[in-house]
């Protein structure tokens, strides 16, 4: 699985994107196994303050669809999926 | 009663040169705000639909919002509202910077210019005294150097509007710009100022500008500076990476035009075009802001060789325009042309777009190479900067590209490759994958325009609410709510990224504070509808019709390649019914006479 991140989440990572051989059931697992990796910040990022669904302040697309038009933070994931995380960003 | 309007017009007309001034019409300024809505409600009085673009009696109206200049946030802006030689319909076209409040300084609400000079002329207005000057010295002059010239010539306090080559030479997508890189950008309306031999405006001012309840006013402003602030959008993330923050957001989410919409929407190499990218490769010097605001999104940025420069931008869409749709990952040569965009006064829009156009034109065999005068193949960055000044002077190939997209496919018989609505090209957002900015585009009563309406927002980022990109019901309705409320932010002076953070009812309390006239929420959409039908009804006396409302071919019918939306076109036909309904307007796109009555609007 291929994850990439941008803008101000690059400053939590440290990387622009990590590839990802560990088993993921959904996307809750993904991110849960991902805030161990890269520490609170990122965590509080993407989870909201209960830890049961995403911040609201976070986009994450799984193969260019927002999860909020799949199965939101309980989208399943597959070995070959790409998964995108952006804060909630804007302009035009 | 005080307000936040100076209650006076400039009126100068060029031909005979005289200058007057008038009051503002209360009654308009209450119905149509300001800006975009008084400027559109007095050209249709005072010009109407049967004045050609370039024509002497084609006036332009500059004209500030009534917050423009007072202590509210984010709405420093105003706008020129004319008829623009691009699309032929009503343009207007939206600046930032200084200049709108310096008007108000000055003591004007706007600025009405009449007429053509028999030579080039600028007007320097010094509150009270206004000239008309000869502008022999400039007329030819880069908008750096014009800008430096007239500080020097009348003050250094002095702001500066005017156009460079692009507008003199008449190319067809000319802009206007202040303090060098602001412009009012769209649609041509640097031709219609270059028609009249007018290179320049330059104001300056002293005056105060009220509000009708200091308290009240102080109170709402407080409360907009704070939404604005703890928001992430405006409080955070326009200041931290511009607009050009876009770019991945919307490859990723496959909604990425390339090379000239042909390929599907997501490039491998996106990133390396992005505003994260150009800090970490030190294009980005750093922000800036407009007068008033609290977000500064603005970019100073320099590039470095081959394609060394210095200068402010570029906005998503022109970065996306000379990066992704021409096919171009080279950073530095995608702000270099913005640069030179900036410089000789051309919309750094319909540019690139302009040029992408041609690259396929190219590619495909219908250019001939001789005509081309270089390798005009897609990614070849070489070729912007120069490609940018043959527009700007009409040179060679130039001359061509000068006139659009539209006119340049036409003329090597293939229209079908401009990808444009009425004329005007459609920046940065695939309709294959939003649906919605599809009827944002098809509906959008300057052509092809991502601020009438801005249907991104809720498709792709989510603000206010998250609606999927791919279907299309309820966008109509969402589609009408954006478009009505942008004509309202524009009439009133407000920057649109304020949107991302004030509704409605916020933008009203800071208005009726400001004004003095009382807006609720729904008011004020009431207005934004007004505007809009205006607009509309201006476009159908010029002969548009609901044929005009559509999208290229290519969107239309060509399904898009591969990605998430792989086999999907623009289903233009399932929203569009519903959007007249929803709009009022009978099936063929005409406002009932209901609704005319219902927003006291007349036939033009």
């Amino acid at each position: 699985m291929e994850i990439k991140y941008f803008a101000y989440i690059r400053d939590y990572t440290g990387e622009k994107r990590t590839s990802w051989n560990e088993s993921v059931d959904d996307l809750a697992d993904l991110l849960r196994q991902l805030s161990k990796k890269y520490g609170n910040k990122f965590r509080d990022a993407v989870f909201d303050e209960e830890q049961t669904d995403l911040n609201s302040e976070i986009i994450i697309l799984v193969n260019g669809r927002h999860v909020q038009h799949l199965n939101g933070i309980h989208t399943k994931l597959a070995a070959n999926d790409l998964v995108a995380i952006f804060p909630v960003v804007a302009g035009g | 009663m005080s307000s936040c309007y100076q209650g006076k017009l400039l009126r100068v007309n060029l031909t005979n040169g005289t200058i007057s001034t008038e009051s503002l019409n209360q009654e308009y300024a209450r119905e149509y705000i300001g800006g975009r809505g008084l400027g559109t409600k007095m050209y249709c009085e005072e010009v109407g639909p049967n004045v050609a673009p370039l024509d002497p009696a084609n006036n332009m109206y500059y004209l500030t919002g009534p917050l423009t200049g007072t202590g509210s946030p984010s709405s420093g802006r105003f706008m020129v509202i004319t008829r623009g030689p691009l699309t032929n319909t009503i343009a207007s076209s939206n600046s930032g910077g200084e200049f709108g409040a310096e008007m108000k300084f000055a003591g004007y609400d706007g600025f009405v210019i009449e007429g053509k000079s028999e030579k080039p002329v600028y007007l320097w207005i010094d509150n009270d005294k206004v000239e008309i000057k000869d502008a022999s010295h400039i007329w030819g002059k880069e908008v750096p150097d014009t800008t430096d010239l007239l500080r020097t010539e009348t003050s250094e306090r002095a702001k500066i509007s005017c156009i460079g080559p692009a507008g003199e030479n008449l190319c067809k997508f000319a802009c206007i710009l202040n303090e060098m890189n602001r412009a009012a950008g769209r649609s041509g309306v640097g031709a219609v100022m270059g028609s009249k031999n007018l290179k320049a405006i330059a104001v300056k001012g002293n005056k105060p500008v009220y509000v009708a309840n200091r308290d009240r006013f102080a109170t709402a402003i407080t409360e907009a500076t704070k939404a604005l602030k703890d928001n992430p959008v405006t409080g955070a993330g326009l200041k931290a990476y511009g607009t050009q923050i876009l770019i991945n957001i919307l490859d990723q989410s496959n909604g990425l035009p390339v090379r000239n919409f042909r390929d599907s929407g997501t490039i491998e190499w996106a990133d390396k075009t992005s505003g994260e990218y150009m800090i970490e490769h030190k294009n980005l010097v750093r922000n800036k802001g407009c007068f008033s605001c609290v977000i500064g999104c603005g970019r100073v940025t320099r590039t470095f060789k081959p394609y060394a420069g210095f200068g402010e931008g570029p906005e998503y869409e022109a970065g996306w325009g000379f990066g992704a749709d021409c096919g171009i990952s080279d950073i530095d040569a995608i702000c270099q042309a913005n640069f030179r965009c900036n410089e000789l006064g051309i919309d750094a829009i319909s540019m690139p777009t302009t040029i992408a156009c041609a690259m396929e034109l190219y590619e495909s065999g219908y250019m001939p190479k001789e005509d081309a005068g270089c390798d005009l193949s897609f990614g070849n960055a070489a070729i912007l900067k120069e490609l940018v000044e043959k527009t700007a002077y009409r040179e060679g190939i130039g001359n061509l590209l000068a006139e659009g997209s539209y006119r340049l496919a036409e003329h090597y018989g293939h229209a079908e490759l401009s990808m444009s609505v009425k004329k005007q090209e459609m920046p940065a957002y695939e309709p294959r994958t939003l649906q919605g900015i599809g009827l944002e585009y098809a509906t959008s009563n300057r052509g092809g325009c991502h601020v009438r309406g801005y249907m991104t927002s809720p498709e792709i980022l989510g603000i206010p609410m998250k609606l999927d990109p791919a279907v299309t019901e309820g966008k109509a309705a969402v589609c009408k709510i954006f478009q009505d409320l942008t004509s309202a932010v524009d009439a009133a002076g407000f920057c649109l990224f304020t949107t991302f953070a004030l509704d409605a009812d916020i933008i009203a309390k800071v208005l009726s504070a400001g004004t003095g006239f009382e807006y609720t929420g729904e008011e004020l959409m009431k207005c934004g509808e007004r505007i809009w039908n205006l607009e509309r009804v201006f476009n159908n006396a010029c002969g548009f019709t609901g044929a005009d409302d559509t999208l290229p071919p290519r969107i239309l019918n060509e399904p898009q390649k591969n990605g998430a939306y792989k086999g999907s076109v623009n289903r233009l036909h399932e929203m569009l019914p519903e959007y007249y309904q929803l709009r009022g307007w009978n099936p063929s796109g005409v406002p009932t006479a209901e609704k005319m009555q219902d927003l006291n609007l007349k036939q033009l």
